[in-house]
């Protein structure tokens, strides 16, 4: 098998594997992206995609241990191609400047493909925060006990420390695609005069959808509905069998006040308090509700259903929550 | 061709020896007809250098019109220069404006030390070659030039890759001095043609094997090998000789 | 004397010749061979080939360049082609007719049974050459494309884009490579050489100078095989690289080796002209652009007019009216001189009025611009760098200039010198081409010489001698070298007034202006009187800064410069005892009442090979007389 190593070992063998890695990790940011978008259809939609994602529990562990090789081996080589390539130039040019064409758009002189290091950095640093919140829930003691994953994904964002740090990382993770999906072709020796130009255009507007997509979701997402009216929301819809989304945009209205939430965090201390603080922001939720008294009516109601559904599966509790933060990662 | 002149300020990497530390040295320079190559304007700085007592900076150059490959500096962070497809010598000083300052280095990479000044050893270049650039023929051996037909659009891929100058440019604007570029052209030239098929395998392993034993970084698809070589060589041999690359470790028996 | 220049060629009918001298050539053992070393001195193409050769073979096998890297030679920058007598064609080409266009294209002063035997060989080149992997042009069908070149009239001529040099060089480069990786070949770059040991008159060594370190290194071996390409530069302006200089065969022919008919030198007509006092080198456009290119000048002398407004009536196509035969496709001596002959008399164009048109307008408008684009393409962006105008709308402007040097060492049939062991290949020696080199020859010349012949006449002379033990320990060594390192000391401690460069070219404009296109008596001894000036000048007011120990590039400059002094002289010595026309030497006494150049076979139908006498002595001028047995005498006529 020494030549196999001695192919892992090369310039090429690494770089190769890193493509693959790296491919590997963008189909994963396709399938999480699509899971995630279902935040904006509605709590029904996206908690049901949840649960069903975690109801094959070897399935995804088969899952969960492959993205994390890949995400190892993806970091590892990064490391050691690093090291490899400061190596290679001791001492930097006084000046240096770009030949390539159209490589305006750049800050500082900073374009994805010479910060991938810089930008992968940074995507690792925020995996750790988003992996904390969502899989291990290190961050947030108990108080996520016990809540659906809609839920979940509101109470969190509703932190403007995380919707900063979720919208910095996406945004970053999105560079960092934009390159590294046409390199990764590139570096496992896809590269054909029909098709390359396609890839990187395709490159580019993936590392766009990425940022959007994954960056819209702590921006607009929170500002959808109350957090507090996570539950309620998912009565209501669960009753009515459909839920416009003109009809949340006088909630959104309403409840713009990103501090009320923030300042609010701190008392998140038990499910019971938060209960008690949408309560008293119903009659603030009023005003829309008028235009569907239904769903004014069914909101109280949502404080005892949702625990009623969670302890109905007591025992997949924990597994299912952490699931669920994987396929956001 | 009506020229005008121009002048300049130069900063210059002065640096004696392979050991020594170097500096920017700056000089100025006026007079410059515009219608001069960039390295007659250094034939011009030297002349004065050597009229002052001093010693004149070193450059490697030769042929003076871009095909042998000797010449190369980087002028302002640039390898070659601001123009595409053109090499040191063939950069004339129309290019330039009234008072602007160059600044001139050589190429910077571990695996090209600086012998002095703007010259530095290249020599990890041909032992990539060596480690496998050739169709191991003897003279005599061939048979009639025609009984091997090439495909022209294979014949007309393999000149473009053959078109290399082994200038060193590719390594010099890699942000990790890769000489990625260098050696896949050798590399995709002869994967292309029927007279590289039977060391296919062979040469791809040991020319990047050795690519990278020189102290060549890896290739992180930037493009600016692409964007700095006198000679046009595509990215695409990249690909094909990762492609090779990955077909020889894979599928061929080489190094079982 | 005689006996001296004795050319070794062999008996019998010019067909049968080399292969009778193969059959007659002494073998090396296989196993014998690596006891017998061969250095060779430059890695162009004639050096590379056969250093690669040598090696396969079995010899060991030492190559010297002044470059960093072997593939670097000046070969590199060859750009039309390489002829070959295949006749893929089928338009009546031959080994016979090669031969005939070369010794004809020559001017009936190159050595009938060299030029035969260049021909017969000139189709293995090509095999040899595909079989590395050159990817020559091809046509649809994916067999060899040709194209049609100056002074033949068929398509013989092999291609690779305009880079043919290129190409062929780096095969032959690649072939030596690989012989260093399996450990026969050992490559010595940034090495200049600047002496030949001789021990007993025998060639057994070199000393140069490792251009990195200022050392001054020997080495020994059985045989020294010179491949240092031409003088040119002695002109100063050439289409030479840089570091093309004579010192390597200088050194030799003090050492022993005659050198021949150094007057011959080829003033290539398409060059861009000369526009500055700045300028450091011409570029050559390569001769194929006279397939569609037309060259013209107005044929009003004050005719200041840009070209695209000068109607067709008004533009004198001087080669196709007085040369219908051949028209733009005239060898090059022959356009070289009607060009001179059109800006003396007046005609010329552009800002210093010494230069002509090459219009593509026609073939333009009948092929369309991409045809024009994907034939010439690189050489028209080349031009656009350099002057700044667009030839596919503007017509060039081209001037002669001076390219390549058909003189060089005298050697005999199997290529070695006056000085047993010292073998000359390539441009270095003298050999093929005559007065005059035709277009694509000289590529094919360096590649017979180092892959089908050398190889053969190298072994002969290693297995017919006997070999005394000698090292670099041997005090011939190191005298050799205490010559060597007194030279460079005195070079380093003169520090006078006056750079390298500014005598290189003040020797180069008594050479061009006197020893040029056009040569008399008078001006060739005013110019020897100038050049002896000039270099007793030198000698006393040279400024070489710096030291001689480590890289210092005015001190090489300095070393080749002297030896340009010392050769500038031979050379217009030559032409003027040449009192003929021939080739691209043109004698102004010697010419035809129309202007074309007039022989004289009577009295110099001979090889001048010149033999060192002594610094202070003049050198003695032997002859080798040339026989035309196979090609009747005739006056050229591309009429």
């Amino acid at each position: 098998m020494s030549w196999l190593t001695a192919a892992l070992k090369s310039s090429v063998g690494r770089k190769f594997l890193m493509g693959l890695t790296g491919l590997f990790l963008c189909l994963f940011l396709v399938v999480h992206l699509a899971g995630n978008l279902m935040l904006y259809v509605g709590p029904e939609t996206y908690d049901e995609y949840a649960h069903k994602l975690h109801s094959n529990a070897e399935l995804l562990v088969i899952a969960e241990v492959a993205l994390f090789a890949a995400f190892a081996v993806h970091i590892a080589l990064a490391i050691s191609l690093t090291q490899t390539n400061n190596a290679a130039r001791e001492q930097e040019y006084a000046v240096k400047q770009t030949k390539v064409p159209g490589r305006t758009l750049n800050l500082l002189g900073m374009t994805p493909d010479n910060t991938m290091v810089i930008t992968g950095l940074v995507v690792f640093l925020f995996l750790i925060v988003h992996l904390s919140d969502f899989k291990f829930e290190w961050a947030w003691g108990d108080q996520l006990d016990g809540l659906e994953p809609y839920a979940k994904a509101k109470f969190i964002l509703a932190d403007a420390g995380r919707v900063l740090i979720y919208v910095v990382g996406t945004i970053v993770l999105g560079v960092h695609v934009a390159h590294g999906l046409a390199s990764a072709f590139q570096s496992i020796g896809f590269n054909h005069p029909k098709y390359t130009p396609t890839i990187k255009g395709a490159s580019r507007i993936f590392g766009v959808v990425v940022a959007l997509g994954f960056g819209s979701i702590p921006v607009v997402f929170p500002k959808l509905v109350q957090p507090e009216d996570a539950d309620v929301h998912f009565q209501l819809e669960k009753e009515a069998g459909e839920v416009r989304l003109g009809e949340q945009i006088p909630v959104k209205a309403n409840a713009h006040d990103n501090n009320e939430r923030g300042s609010s965090a701190e008392d998140r201390q038990d499910k019971e308090h938060k209960a008690a603080a949408a309560e008293a922001k119903h009659p603030v939720a009023e005003a829309p509700a008028a235009t569907s008294p239904k769903e004014a009516e069914k909101a109280p109601a949502e404080g005892e259903k949702a625990p009623a559904e969670e302890t109905a599966v007591p025992a997949g509790d924990t597994a299912n929550g952490e699931t669920a933060e994987e396929s956001k990662e | 061709m009506s020229a005008k002149t121009i002048s300049l300020t130069l900063r210059v990497w002065r640096q004696k020896g392979p050991e020594e530390k170097g500096h920017l040295q700056t000089y100025k320079l006026s007079g410059i007809s515009t219608d001069m190559s960039f390295l007659e304007m250094l034939d011009v700085l030297n002349e004065q250098l050597i009229e002052n007592g001093e010693e004149p900076v070193a450059f490697d150059h030769d042929c003076r019109e871009g095909i042998c490959g000797a010449c190369g500096m980087m002028i302002n962070g640039q390898a070659h220069g601001p123009d595409r497809e053109t090499t040191t010598c063939q950069l004339h000083m129309r290019r330039f404006r009234d008072g602007e300052t160059l600044v001139l280095e050589p190429w910077r990479a571990t695996a090209f030390p600086i012998l002095r000044d703007l010259v530095v050893d290249r020599s990890a270049l041909d032992r990539v070659i060596q480690a496998g650039g050739y169709v191991s023929v003897n003279t005599g051996q061939a048979q009639d030039a025609n009984c091997l037909p090439v495909p022209r659009q294979d014949q007309e891929s393999a000149m473009d890759a053959a078109a290399c100058i082994g200038c060193g440019a590719c390594v010099a604007s890699c942000k990790n001095a890769s000489a990625m570029l260098f050696t896949s052209a050798k590399v995709s030239q002869l994967a292309q043609l029927p007279q590289g098929q039977p060391e296919r395998s062979r040469r791809v392993l040991n020319m990047v094997s050795t690519h990278d034993s020189e102290g060549f970084g890896a290739c992180t698809n930037t493009g600016e090998c692409e964007a700095a070589c006198p000679a046009g060589i595509s990215l695409s041999h990249i690909a094909r000789l990762n492609r090779e690359f990955v077909r020889a470790t894979v599928c061929s028996e080489e190094g079982a | 004397m005689d006996n001296v220049l004795n050319s070794r060629v062999p008996e019998g009918p010019i067909q049968d010749k080399w292969d009778n001298c193969k059959r007659d050539l002494k073998l090396v053992a296989p196993n014998n061979r690596r006891k017998f070393t061969v250095l060779v001195v430059g890695t162009g193409l004639a050096g590379a080939s056969a250093a690669a050769s040598l090696a396969e073979q079995g010899y060991n096998v030492k190559t010297f360049c002044y470059q960093d890297s072997a593939r670097r030679a000046h070969s590199i920058a060859a750009q039309g082609g390489i002829n070959a007598a295949k006749n893929y064609p089928n338009d009546g080409d031959s080994t016979w007719r090669l031969f005939y266009d070369t010794v004809k294209g020559g001017d009936f002063r190159a050595r009938e049974a060299n030029v035969y035997r260049l021909a017969q060989v000139s189709a293995n080149i090509i095999d040899q050459c595909v079989a590395q992997g050159v990817p020559f042009a091809r046509e649809y069908g994916g067999l060899l494309a040709n194209r049609t070149f100056g002074g033949a009239q068929v398509s013989r001529t092999f291609y690779c884009r305009g880079q043919t040099g290129q190409q062929l060089l780096l095969g032959a480069y690649q072939g030596l490579m690989r012989q260093v990786s399996l450990g026969k070949a050992e490559n010595f770059a940034r090495r200049e050489m600047i002496d030949l040991v001789t021990v007993d008159g025998v060639a057994r060594g070199i000393v140069c100078r490792n251009m990195v370190t200022g050392e001054l290194e020997t080495h020994y071996g059985h045989a020294v095989l010179l491949c240092t390409g031409g003088y040119g530069n002695a002109f100063y302006l050439s289409t030479n690289a840089k570091g093309c200089n004579v010192t390597a065969a200088w050194r030799c022919y003090k050492r022993g080796a005659y050198f021949a008919n150094p007057c011959f030198t080829q003033i290539h007509p398409t060059c861009i002209p000369v526009h500055g006092d700045y300028q450091s080198k011409l570029t050559l456009m390569s001769e194929s652009l006279r397939n569609d290119g037309r060259v013209w000048v107005p044929k009003r002398s004050d005719d200041n007019r840009p070209p695209s407004q000068i109607p067709e009536d008004e533009r004198d196509y001087y080669l196709e009216r007085r040369y219908p035969a051949f028209g733009n496709m005239v060898p090059r001596d022959v356009a070289s001189r009607a060009a001179k002959e059109r800006c003396d008399a007046g005609f010329g164009i552009g800002e210093t009025n010494m230069a002509v048109y090459l219009d593509f307008k026609r073939a333009i408008a009948e092929q369309g611009e991409d045809v024009i684009r994907s034939k010439y393409g690189n050489l028209f962006h080349m031009y656009e760098k350099i002057t700044a105008e667009n030839p596919y709308h503007v017509p060039m402007k081209i001037y002669p200039a001076v390219h390549y040097t058909m003189g060089g060492l005298w050697v005999d049939y199997h290529l070695q010198s006056t000085v047993p062991g010292l073998f000359v290949l390539g441009e270095a020696n003298f050999s093929d081409h005559g007065a005059n080199r035709l277009g694509a020859s000289a590529l094919m010349q360096g590649l017979a010489d180092g892959y089908f012949v050398a190889p053969y006449t190298v072994g002969n002379y290693l297995a017919g001698t006997k070999f005394k033990d000698v090292t670099d320990a041997h005090p011939r060594f190191t005298e050799v070298v205490d010559e060597a390192q007194s030279r460079i000391n005195k070079l380093i401690s003169i520090q006078g007034s006056r750079t390298v460069q500014s005598f290189h070219r003040e020797l180069g404009q008594i050479l061009w202006n006197q020893c040029g296109m056009a040569r008399n008596e008078a001006g060739l001894k005013d110019a020897i009187a100038k050049i002896r000036a000039l270099r007793s000048e030198y000698w006393e007011n040279v400024r070489v800064p710096g030291t001689g120990e480590s890289l210092n590039q005015q001190l090489e400059y300095a070393g080749r410069v002297a030896d340009f002094m010392e050769f500038g002289e031979l050379l217009a010595l030559d032409a003027l005892e040449r009192r003929e026309s021939c080739g691209g030497h043109f004698r102004e006494e010697s010419q035809h009442e129309d202007g074309e150049a007039k022989r004289n076979d009577a009295d110099f139908s001979h090889v001048a090979a010149w033999e060192f006498k002594g610094d202070d002595e003049a050198p003695v001028r032997n002859t080798e007389p040339l026989e035309f047995k196979e090609v009747a005498l005739s006056t050229r006529s591309y009429k």
